[in-house]
């Protein structure tokens, strides 16, 4: 039973993992661009879901409201500053990235100070189910729910809409969606923001359970390279598979060995890249 | 076998699942000569070349360097072995100096011996007088100290093809050694294959049959991934079966 | 090569650096401290500047350097002769294991790995927290006691550190100059060509890794005996960033300016942060800066303005020349 309860909060974990990487992931698959500031727009997901919450807005109505704003925050930033940098080398992508990551870290602190707060869940998801022997917190069934509705939608979005193409086709070749004759830098921004929004969203939702504090989004950050690494840049599948697989592992590890249970995520990436160094859907 | 042939291959094939690229390659390249492969897109010559140079794998058939079979060596111990090659798009160490791209080109032969943090790259003297020999032979002495980059397209083919001599190699494989070039640099790398040709051996593949003509001393021709026949320039140009592969349209280019 | 370029000046701008830092810094500490991040900066910039490398794991040396002092001075007493030694052995083992392992990916993936990798050993060091006293880090690290006392003073500690720093920085120059740097530089110009002339170029990535991450460690146990505790934040990712950001800010075209990175970071991130203390909030819009108009870094800077003012001649030769 208890594993059936990790396995469960495994799950649940790794649609996080993956709504955090695969934004990431498609970011990179178009731009040639790796965000470091993917764990900012995390962070500050959570905290504007923290804070309308905090002035009596309802969850629901918060949480996307944030995903928003960070979405809008992240497109202007990549309309504003980031399309100069693309054509310096990755050197510098990370540099900004790094730099836009540290201004909203800091400025975070604040505007909300250091100490970090709580979440309440909302309305009709506080409390547990009670399936027979079976308990489990209604909170966290509903974010397996949501995220996985989302990852449907996604998969539609980039397998069956014109912009879903364009992103795929972009991912093949840049040039290709310059002679299509797209707005590529109109798409660029959007899906920047879509990326990040996504990162967004994951910062809400999470914030019930694991509260809210100004350094959540470097440790994103890492998982969700973790995430992208074992399951390969620019795919969906290898998000969706390596972001449930990292879940499931590091809850499987919490009651088998609770100290170890983050170190067990890095050895088993370490493990992957020494047998399959291109992740388990790459392309090669 | 034949003291004075440096490369062979026998029944050499490359399949890609059902698709074949190169079947049944018999080649014999004599030491001192300059050996050109020609044929249309698509021959299958870039195929040939990657299967020499160990990028390819082949699978079938043999390839014997000074007798030493190196069909399963890959691309850097045939490096060792005796087999450079010169790169159709330049490539160079563009922020180094000219001669120093030369000296790396002559260190390459003795790689482990560069990984001693303490031993001075001057040091190596041997590699030091091939970087001046090959930058003297090449016409590149009076810019030994410009950044690679900075040269000039025909001067930057020449100190391609340089890096590939400074290695010492037994064959020089170059994959269309004038393209892209304009046609004053094309003469001028015309004659350096040539004068290369007495004391190197010199395998290159080349779509332009004008440019093969006066410069080879002997010419494979390719077609559908096959040899379509082999011999001297005059013999290749008055072969029947040439003429209708290239249409008569190539042939008719740059004879004298 | 530009003078200021040239290895025995590169080695002059160290030594007068040493020298001058006492004279207008009043805190043997941070003088201390300024040394010890120039010297692993320096190792960072053997990997960024002359490999193409961009390491996001060069906090796992650090940290690890500074446990081995930690673990070896306080509860087994070995001598720190010793434990320098050790430190700088062990610093170069795990770099070539991280390194070995990151190499197999090229470009962003190879960042991202090296990132991974420094969580990792973030976790390792978390986790095992009877070897490494865990969140608190391991206290009471000594100074080295050259027969003379233990060195209480920090600034008798700094001359121990500027020696080991001029040994370190001309052992290093000297590797950029020797057939392993240059052909180092010639891995990071066209890698591809590098392999086809016959370098087998992983094993040159991964020497360089081992000699920047000993280094890095050599630094991580002076900083423990510096300050006189191994904390879990030596090995975290902050650090492994900060490391970074110093050698990018220094520019990567010679090993001084690295020196120049670390000191200007350190210098002003001493005053800044007691002004005010979410200063990293300025240092981000600072890294935007030095990305979009100065992607030399300082020493870019310091190398335009030395041709503006004492080599005009060298470049109207140079420009003479090609007539």
């Amino acid at each position: 039973m208890t594993y059936l309860f990790q396995v469960l909060n495994g799950i649940g974990l790794g649609m996080l993992y993956f709504l955090l990487a695969v934004g990431l992931s498609i970011i990179f698959g178009l731009l040639q661009f790796v965000n470091f500031a993917h764990g900012a727009f995390y962070l500050l997901g959570a905290y504007l879901t923290y804070d309308l919450v905090e002035r009596g807005m309802s969850f629901w109505l918060a949480m996307p409201i944030a995903a928003l704003i960070v979405a809008v925050v992240a497109g202007v930033t990549e309309a504003l500053l980031l399309r100069r940098i693309y054509k310096l080398p990755h050197t510098f992508h990370i540099l900004v990235t790094v730099g836009i990551a540290l201004f909203i870290q800091e400025l975070v602190i604040i505007l909300w100070g250091p100490l970090g707060g709580s979440v309440a869940a909302p309305d009709g998801l506080n409390g547990v189910v009670i399936w027979g022997d079976f308990i489990y917190p209604k909170y966290r069934l509903f974010t397996i729910a949501f995220t996985a509705v989302l990852a449907l939608v996604l998969y539609w979005a980039l397998e069956r809409t014109r912009l879903g193409a364009i992103v795929r086709a972009g991912s093949e070749s840049t040039e290709n969606m310059a002679l299509l004759g797209y707005d590529t830098l109109r798409i660029n921004t959007v899906v920047f923001a879509a990326g990040a929004g996504l990162a967004g969203l994951a910062g809400g939702l999470v914030s019930p359970i694991r509260g809210v504090e100004p350094f959540m989004g470097v440790e994103a950050l890492s998982i969700a390279f973790v995430v992208v690494v074992i399951g390969g840049m620019g795919s969906y599948v290898g998000a969706l598979v390596a972001g449930i697989l990292v879940g499931v592992v590091q809850s499987l590890m919490a009651t088998i060995w609770p100290e170890g249970a983050r170190l067990m995520i890095y050895i088993g990436m370490a493990s992957i890249i020494v047998m399959m160094p291109r992740g388990l859907f790459g392309r090669a | 076998m034949s003291p004075d042939i440096a490369l062979t291959t026998r029944g050499l094939g490359v399949t890609y699942g059902k698709f074949v690229a190169l079947a049944d390659m018999d080649l014999d390249i004599r030491r001192n000569s300059v050996h050109s492969i020609i044929g249309p897109n698509g021959a299958g010559k870039t195929t040939m070349f990657h299967a020499l140079t160990g990028r390819v794998m082949p699978s079938h058939g043999q390839i014997l360097l000074n007798g030493t079979d190196i069909t399963k060596f890959r691309d850097d111990e045939r490096v060792r072995q005796g087999i450079a090659r010169s790169f159709q798009v330049t490539s160079l160490f563009p922020t180094l100096p000219v001669s120093e791209n030369l000296r790396l080109a002559a260190q390459g032969k003795t790689p482990w011996a560069a990984l001693a943090p303490w031993r001075m790259a001057e040091a190596n003297r041997p590699a030091m007088a091939t970087a001046a020999e090959v930058m003297e032979r090449m016409n590149l002495t009076a810019v030994h100290n410009r950044p690679a980059g900075e040269l000039s397209h025909g001067q930057q083919r020449r100190l391609e093809v340089g890096m590939a001599m400074a290695a010492k190699p037994s064959v020089i494989l170059m994959d269309e050694p004038t393209s892209g070039m304009g046609v004053e640099d094309i003469e001028e790398m015309k004659r350096l294959i040539r004068d290369l040709g007495r004391d190197h051996t010199v395998l290159f593949i080349e779509h332009n049959m004008g440019i093969v003509m006066n410069i080879s001393d002997t010419i494979t021709v390719m077609r559908l991934g096959r040899k379509l026949t082999e011999g001297p320039p005059a013999a290749v140009r008055e072969n029947p079966d040439v003429q209708s592969a290239y249409l008569g349209s190539m042939i008719t280019g740059d004879m004298a | 090569m530009l003078l200021i370029n040239r290895p025995l000046v590169q080695f002059g701008l160290a030594l007068l650096t040493v020298l001058a830092l006492p004279l207008f810094l009043r805190s043997g500490i941070l003088a201390s401290e300024v040394l010890i991040y120039a010297l692993i900066a320096a190792a960072c910039n053997l990997l960024l500047g002359y490999t193409g490398l961009l390491s996001f794991g060069q906090g796992i040396f650090f940290g690890l350097g500074s446990y081995v002092a930690g673990i070896f001075l306080t509860r087994y007493g070995v001598p720190v002769w010793m434990v320098l030694i050790m430190a700088t052995l062990l610093g170069a083992a795990v770099a070539t294991l991280v390194g070995w392992l990151s190499i197999r990916r090229q470009g962003v993936y190879f960042v991202m790995l090296t990132l991974a990798f420094s969580q990792l050993f973030y976790f390792l060091a978390y986790t095992f927290s009877d070897l490494t006293g865990g969140d608190n880090g391991l206290m009471d690290v000594p100074r080295p006691d050259l027969g003379a006392g233990p060195m209480n003073n920090a600034w008798s500690f700094y001359i121990f550190v500027a020696v080991s720093f001029l040994v370190l920085f001309a052992l290093m120059l000297q590797a950029t100059q020797s057939t392993f740097g240059r052909t180092l530089i010639a891995v990071r110009d066209n890698e591809e060509r590098a392999a086809a002339i016959g370098f087998p170029v992983k094993a040159f990535k991964t020497a360089a890794f081992a000699i920047s991450g000993a280094v890095t460690a050599y630094g991580g146990a002076l900083k423990a005996m510096l300050i006189g505790v191994a904390p879990l934040a030596n090995i975290e990712h902050h650090t492994s960033e900060m490391i970074l950001i110093m050698t990018i800010i220094g520019g990567s075209t010679s090993l001084f300016a690295s020196v120049i990175g670390a000191a200007a970071y350190m210098i002003l991130a001493d005053v800044l942060s007691q002004i005010w203390p979410r200063w990293l909030l300025l240092l981000g819009l600072a890294l935007v800066c030095v990305a979009l108009f100065l992607q030399k870094g300082l020493w870019g800077l310091i190398e335009k303005l030395w041709v503006m003012f004492f080599q005009k001649d060298q470049s109207l030769e140079k420009k003479e020349a090609e007539h």
